[in-house]
């Protein structure tokens, strides 16, 4: 099992405030809030993979994966995209306005555990941003990790999240960088498919290979089918589900799934404790 | 033409032919030919009788439908991948065009002489349907998903 990191917090239930230091526009409706403590005691530790609540006074509360660098430890980002009243005001937030958080929360991904082997990062969509800090960590940290792989698919260019930090990596050693579209205008150059399409033009080492997919379920479940096509120990697979997280701590049982509080036991999961709940996988 | 011993090792990593036995190998290298494109030559044109079987060695070709107002990119093909497999049922023209986006490298098979070697031989005929049947099947997938439109944002967390 992963194991659930507790939250670094007197109180898990009380949102404390911090205030946005910048906000970095990614796509159309999507931006990265960068935020810092208003206190001197500064702001929690977090591990990659984890997740805050953020609150929005008069509008509501979301969770949140923390999108920044762990090595940056006075500083935690969010990288949100507008899809509702609370996500949208995040969205709209400018430097000097307050939030309120509560956090970080769940499990982390397995950064520890997959030194000394190669690491294979999949994500789709907004899924890449609870993956960019373990991108972050590993390439901090590069000669602790063999071969870096990230996988990555959108639905078109414009909504690519990271773009300089994509060129940033596939320029680092021993590290490949593939991304996707599904669909490209007229002038992108690249991959145009659905991400999966891309594992025919890596090459794995299935022994000393530890996987991280983050995105739709949907593209959790096709990644799966091809991890497993590879040899790929269901051990040695890690995914998060974050799915109907609403009070963060196991209390209020909305994000249960089989035997597990997401937001607690994960979001990070194996992939052997997720099998029997990921409804679906045996028809594919 | 080129020689078996050139084409298994030119096409080790084209998935379609992975289990493909030496004989239907020597088989298929005795029709393949080599055929390189230069970037932006179109190959082939939407509902153009083309006939022809591409494995592509390296190089990027796209698949587009041509609207009135400009190309739709709908699929990118890369080494290890195959296009063209409706030469290979024989009826109809090209369902989209392909162009060439950079220099590339293929083995062209003539559609025809293709259908004419799998009625010769049913167990190589068997061999090359199996194998075309698992690209449908992938490109049937990989329209699923485009069509699940996977990276929206699930309703249930439009918070």
């Amino acid at each position: 099992m992963t194991v659930p990191v507790q939250p670094d917090v007197l109180d898990p239930m009380l949102p404390v405030a911090v205030r946005v230091a910048s906000v970095n526009r990614e796509t159309y409706d999507t931006c990265t809030l960068v935020t810092e403590a208003v206190t001197p005691d500064g702001l929690p530790a977090f591990v990659p993979g984890q997740f805050s609540m953020l609150y929005r006074y008069g509008v509501g509360e979301v969770p949140i994966s923390i999108s920044g660098d762990p090595g940056l430890g006075d500083r935690l980002a969010y990288t949100i995209r507008a899809v509702g009243a609370v996500s949208t005001s995040l969205v709209n937030r400018h430097p000097g306005d307050l939030i309120s958080m509560r956090g970080p929360f769940g499990s982390s991904w397995p950064v520890e555990q997959a030194k000394g082997g190669d690491v294979l990062v999949v994500a789709g969509g907004i899924g890449l941003a609870p993956l960019r800090p373990v991108m972050y960590h590993i390439l901090r940290h590069r000669g602790d990790y063999g071969r870096l792989t990230l996988l990555y698919g959108a639905r078109s260019p414009k909504e690519l999240l990271f773009s300089k930090e994509l060129k940033n990596w596939s320029a680092q050693p021993d590290t490949e960088v593939l991304v996707t579209v599904d669909t490209g205008g007229p002038s992108w150059r690249g991959h145009v498919g659905v991400v999966t399409k891309l594992f025919q033009y890596i090459q794995l080492r299935p022994e000393r290979l530890t996987a991280m997919t983050c995105g739709p379920e949907i593209m959790m479940r096709f990644v799966m089918r091809q991890l497993e096509a590879r040899a790929i120990p269901d051990e040695k697979i890690y995914l998060s589900m974050e799915l109907n997280m609403k009070c963060a701590v196991g209390f209020c049982g909305h994000c249960q799934m089989g035997p597990y509080f997401l937001c607690k036991d994960g979001p990070v999961f194996r992939y052997s404790q997720m099998r029997p709940w990921m409804r679906g996988h045996h028809e594919l | 033409m080129i020689s078996t011993e050139e084409f298994i090792r030119v096409t080790k990593n084209q998935d379609l032919l992975k289990d493909f036995g030496p004989q239907h190998l020597a088989r298929l290298a005795a029709l393949a030919e080599e055929v390189k494109f230069h970037r932006d030559q179109i190959i082939f044109r939407e509902g153009e009788e083309h006939g022809m079987f591409y494995l592509i060695l390296d190089g990027t070709l796209a698949l587009e439908i041509i609207t009135a107002r400009h190309p739709v990119l709908l699929q990118t093909l890369h080494a290890g991948d195959a296009m063209g497999w409706s030469s290979l049922l024989g009826s109809g023209g090209t369902h989209f065009e392909a162009r060439a986006l950079t220099p590339a490298r293929t083995l062209a098979f003539n559609g025809a002489r293709l259908r004419e070697a799998c009625d010769s031989d049913t167990a190589f005929g068997y061999r090359m349907m199996k194998a075309l049947l698992s690209l449908i099947t992938e490109r049937l997938d990989v329209t699923r998903m485009q069509l699940l439109d996977m990276y929206a944002t699930p309703g249930a967390v439009r918070a």
